[in-house]
């Protein structure tokens, strides 16, 4: 770049014709480049910092919650019932205790469970795409892929709450069921479990494109060194494709975590309407027992803004989902950043 | 002894189809569901609040809003978004400096769109901000409701900004680098060089980003409900589409496909899932040829795209 | 015809490759004699490295190869339709023109190879294995102290060795070598040469070169390839000295190639 500004500078000084009015011209210009230069930088540092001024407004608003209750905030449960009261608090006696648990567990428990399911399936199509797919579907494959990624989240909520909770309310749920849990929960279908599949849908095609880019970056001739070795093609897949792509793997289920963190509005259609603390010695019906999770809370218990206590409240759940997001990211960045290093040093 | 690994395979290629299936049977079942719903009536009338499915109206207003919105904050990310990616891509060198804005920005692409929203409600309900939105009397501890087009256009770009910066900027990357020399060799100023060879060389790349931006824009809900509000209809002074009331309508709530199948969904209050799976196709169609234009942009210019 | 005594190993009749619409070979026939080093030789591009392919069945890989005529080894055709292609690759291995070692550790890239073909092998055994096909490739002694390194931090010449251990350990009874020595320096060549004479009487060694001095020292048997077609083919010393057709006496004399 440098030496094309000194050809510029030359070309300009080459042909002083009325010297003085060509130096003032040329001023003139240089200024007006290194103005546009600034002019550039200040938007780029402004978008850089836009991730500072979001920690900024959203952990302000969420600092008396968090002075109020301490690190209880997210060991203490009884969300809903505090809610209630803060929100019905009289202005001069507002009411500061939140206890978090169950959305925080809530958040933790989808993600885990989408995951469990979205990381095999997500990693068999990878796979599948890269390695088995006869040509003929590849096409079909790749596009439906993209589609599912394209799909807006109210749609996989909505879907998920016509079909997949319905289903799970008639064939998984009994009476019996239900009935012992009266106490605890309404078992109505919305559950962990449909959040489960709503959101590994919603979190399987970002998994499946940065997994299937890791397994393509894979050298060929590590497979064919393999192959010449004897090596069937499912365990050159298995022992030497799969290692080698491993960061990039990871680097994709990294991010497809903070999308199923972060993910409100689906879940908030599926996932059920109480900060229900599910509890594993309930047994499988833990994953038919509604939760909430930090994201969807905040869109539930929006109506709950105007009272400055719950908008607090709800802020600090927003902290939680920002905090958690930025170090994934960072997380992320750090593993492919080492896949990067990795691919420079074999090459 | 390794011919028995059918087992693996079988397992990869039902991995590969079931990912077929599930994506066929959703796109299925909303043509199915919501096909019915979609008339010229449908989506020509407003809106109304009635709980008895046949008499609710419409989708025009959520069509018109969605529309409206996606200008809006794609016209206020545009700019922002292109200036950055140039700088990256033309102006900043490789130094620790930069990758700290590259950090920056990689990370804005990863926190969630209800962070927006929330952090959109923040900044929109100070008092300062009060020109964006209505201001709400007697609502304790805010003085202005920080809902309205204007708010969530601009929470909207803000949370679009990442991912168009990086579409825009492969696509200034994959210019080659031999029209930028020829531009040099004619002794163009770099400015000049910029605007006048290399962003038209990497147009169809940019309209990609932009259309990317676009389907994130009209796909998101989280921001939708907090910052531009439940109501279905435009709620400025009315008839919204006078001229002297357009600007009282983008100070007002509204609504947008995406808020309307919530709302009609039976997680919302409307409660008509007919009408919610005929908002959601017609959202899900818009959003696919927007995809088809990428690709067939695609085509064209080698840009990668976004996850 | 057998030329030397050996008994034939794999025998070629009428090959002939496609990439989509291009002709790669035409009507190569010729047998590869058992416990011999066979040289190919040719100008590049010439379809030296697809014929080695060939016999290992590694152009599968690649979507658009065709091919007509037989190859049998042992007397059986590999590309019949219900031949198992990985026991074939077995027999055949094959080393190739840039080093590829996988990026793990020194060891575990000739343990990989051992342990896929026999499961289950034991810790002792292994480490025999691994020590004695470095040991053949004159790399122990250079490597001995950091087996758990990365295979990557080695030199171009050592990884090449390395991928010819990894052969070596899996025992292949033929060994393909696609140009090993192309980018090696001199010692790591004359090392790769040895190894080959001193153990072709365990494996068949079928050599790819552009080094007609390498040719000359190592291989029994030399193949000369020129525009898909094996020219002439022969005992290495009737084809240097005394080469049937003129096209091959112009390549020997360096006219082109
Ligand atoms: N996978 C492939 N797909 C299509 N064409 C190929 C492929 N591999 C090789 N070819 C073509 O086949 C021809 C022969 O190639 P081959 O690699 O066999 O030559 P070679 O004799 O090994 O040359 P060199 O000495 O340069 O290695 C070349 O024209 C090449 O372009
Ligand atoms: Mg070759």
């Amino acid at each position: 770049m440098k030496e094309h500004s000194d050809l510029t500078a030359a070309l300009a000084t080459a042909t002083p014709t009325t010297a003085n009015t060509v130096t003032s011209a040329w001023r003139l210009k240089q200024f007006k480049e290194k103005a546009i230069e600034y002019l550039l930088a200040t938007f780029t540092v402004m978008s850089a910092i836009l991730i500072f001024f979001i920690m900024y407004f959203v952990i302000r608003r969420a600092v008396p919650v968090f002075q109020a209750n301490g690190i209880g905030f997210i060991l203490r449960g009884g969300w809903d019932t505090q809610f209630m009261t803060s929100w019905q608090a009289p202005a001069d006696q507002p009411s500061w205790i939140f206890g978090a648990l169950p959305l925080v567990m809530g958040t933790i428990y989808t993600t885990v469970g989408a995951l469990l399911i979205a990381v095999p399936l997500g990693l068999g199509c990878a796979i599948f795409l890269v390695e088995l797919c006869p040509p003929w579907l590849r096409v079909p494959l790749t596009t439906t892929v993209r589609l599912l990624a394209a799909i807006p989240s109210v749609i996989y909520g909505l879907v998920g709450l016509i079909v997949v909770v319905p289903v799970i309310a008639h064939t998984l749920i009994t009476n019996q069921m239900a009935m012992n849990m009266i106490n605890i929960a309404a078992l109505d279908g919305t559950s962990i479990l449909a959040s489960m599949i709503v959101l590994s849908i919603m979190i399987g095609p970002i998994f499946i494109a940065l997994s299937s880019d890791a397994l393509r970056a894979v050298p060929r001739s590590y497979k064919e060194a393999a192959f010449a070795l004897g090596i069937s093609q499912w365990r050159t897949i298995l022992k030497v494709m799969l290692p080698v792509a491993r960061k990039g793997i990871i680097a994709g289920a990294i991010l497809a975590t903070g999308r199923a963190i972060g993910e409100a509005i689906a879940l908030s259609m599926v996932s059920g309407g109480v900060a229900n603390l599910p509890d594993f010695q309930h047994g499988l019906v833990f994953f038919l027992e509604p939760v909430r999770t930090l994201a969807s809370a905040i869109v539930n218990n929006s109506e709950g803004m105007i009272v400055s206590t719950c908008e607090s409240a709800l802020f600090a759940c927003a902290t939680l989902l920002l905090l958690s997001s930025v170090a994934l990211s960072v997380m992320a960045t750090w593993v492919s950043g080492m896949v990067r290093k990795g691919v420079r040093s074999h090459v | 002894m390794f011919k028995r690994h059918w087992l693996a395979y079988a397992a990869l290629w039902c991995s590969g189809l079931i990912t077929m299936l599930i994506c066929l049977g959703i796109v299925l079942f909303l043509v199915v569901k919501g096909a019915h719903a979609i008339s010229w009536q449908f989506l020509f009338t407003d809106p109304l609040p009635s709980m008895n499915e046949a008499l609710s109206g419409g989708i025009l207003t959520p069509l018109i809003g969605t529309v409206l919105l996606t200008t809006l904050g794609i016209v206020c990310a545009l700019p922002w978004a292109g200036a950055t990616a140039i700088y990256l891509a033309e102006y900043a060198g490789e130094n620790q400096f930069v990758n700290a804005l590259r950090t920056g920005i990689d990370v804005l692409a990863g926190v969630p769109t209800i962070v927006f929203a929330i952090f959109g409600l923040a900044v929109f309900t100070l008092p300062q901000m009060a020109m964006f939105s209505t201001i709400v009397e007697g609502v304790d501890n805010a003085q202005a409701f920080g809902r309205s087009f204007l708010v969530a256009a601009i929470t909207m770009a803000a949370m679009v900004l990442p991912f168009v910066i990086k579409s825009i900027e492969e696509a200034i990357r994959s210019v080659p680098p031999s029209y930028k020399e020829a531009s040099y060799a004619l002794g163009a100023s770099k400015w000049n060089t910029i605007s006048c060879v290399i962003l038209p060389a990497a147009r169809a790349g940019i309209i990609t980003g932009v259309i990317l931006g676009i389907g994130r824009i009209a796909g998101d809900t989280a921001i939708i409900w907090l910052c531009l509000g439940g109501s279905m209809n435009m709620g400025g002074q009315q008839p919204w589409w006078m001229p002297q009331h357009w600007v009282s309508t983008l100070r007002h709530t509204g609504s947008t496909l995406t808020s309307y199948v919530y709302f009609s969904s039976p997680a919302g209050e409307g409660n008509s899932p007919g009408k919610a799976f005929g908002a959601g196709l017609v959202l899900v169609v818009f959003i696919l040829l927007l995809n088809a234009v990428v690709s067939y942009l695609g085509r064209f210019t080698a840009i990668k795209e976004d996850q | 015809m057998n030329m030397g005594g050996n008994a034939s190993k794999i025998v070629v009749n009428d090959l002939s490759c496609w990439y989509g619409p291009q002709n790669v070979l035409q009507d190569v026939s010729m047998e590869i004699y058992a416990h011999a080093i066979t040289g190919l030789i040719g100008p590049s591009g010439c379809g030296k490295t697809t014929f080695l392919r060939t016999l290992n069945r590694l152009n599968d890989l690649a979507p658009s190869f065709r091919h007509q005529g037989q190859v049998l080894l042992d007397g059986e055709e590999i590309y019949q339709p219900k031949k198992d292609v990985v026991m074939v690759r077995r027999r055949v291995g094959m080393v190739f023109q840039q080093p590829n070692p996988f990026p793990i550790s020194i060891f575990d890239n000739i343990a990989l190879g051992v342990r896929e073909q026999q499961p289950g092998i034991k810790k002792k055994e292994l480490l025999d294995i691994v020590v004695n096909s470095l040991q053949r490739v004159y790399l122990w002694e250079e490597v001995k102290g950091s087996m758990q390194t990365s295979a990557m931090s080695l030199s171009g010449g050592q990884q090449q060795r390395l991928c010819l251990a990894r052969v070596l350990a899996v025992r292949p009874e033929i060994i393909l070598l696609d140009e090993p020595c192309s980018s090696l320096d001199p010692v790591s060549t004359a090392k790769i040469e040895e190894m080959m004479l001193r153990y072709k009487n365990e494996y068949t060694f079928i050599v790819v070169t552009h080094n007609l001095g390498q040719a000359r020292r190592v291989s029994d048997y030399l193949g000369f390839f020129l525009n898909g077609r094996l020219v002439e083919y022969g005992q290495t010393i009737d084809v240097v000295v005394n080469p049937r057709e003129r096209e091959t006496e112009d390549y020997l004399v360096g006219n082109f190639g």
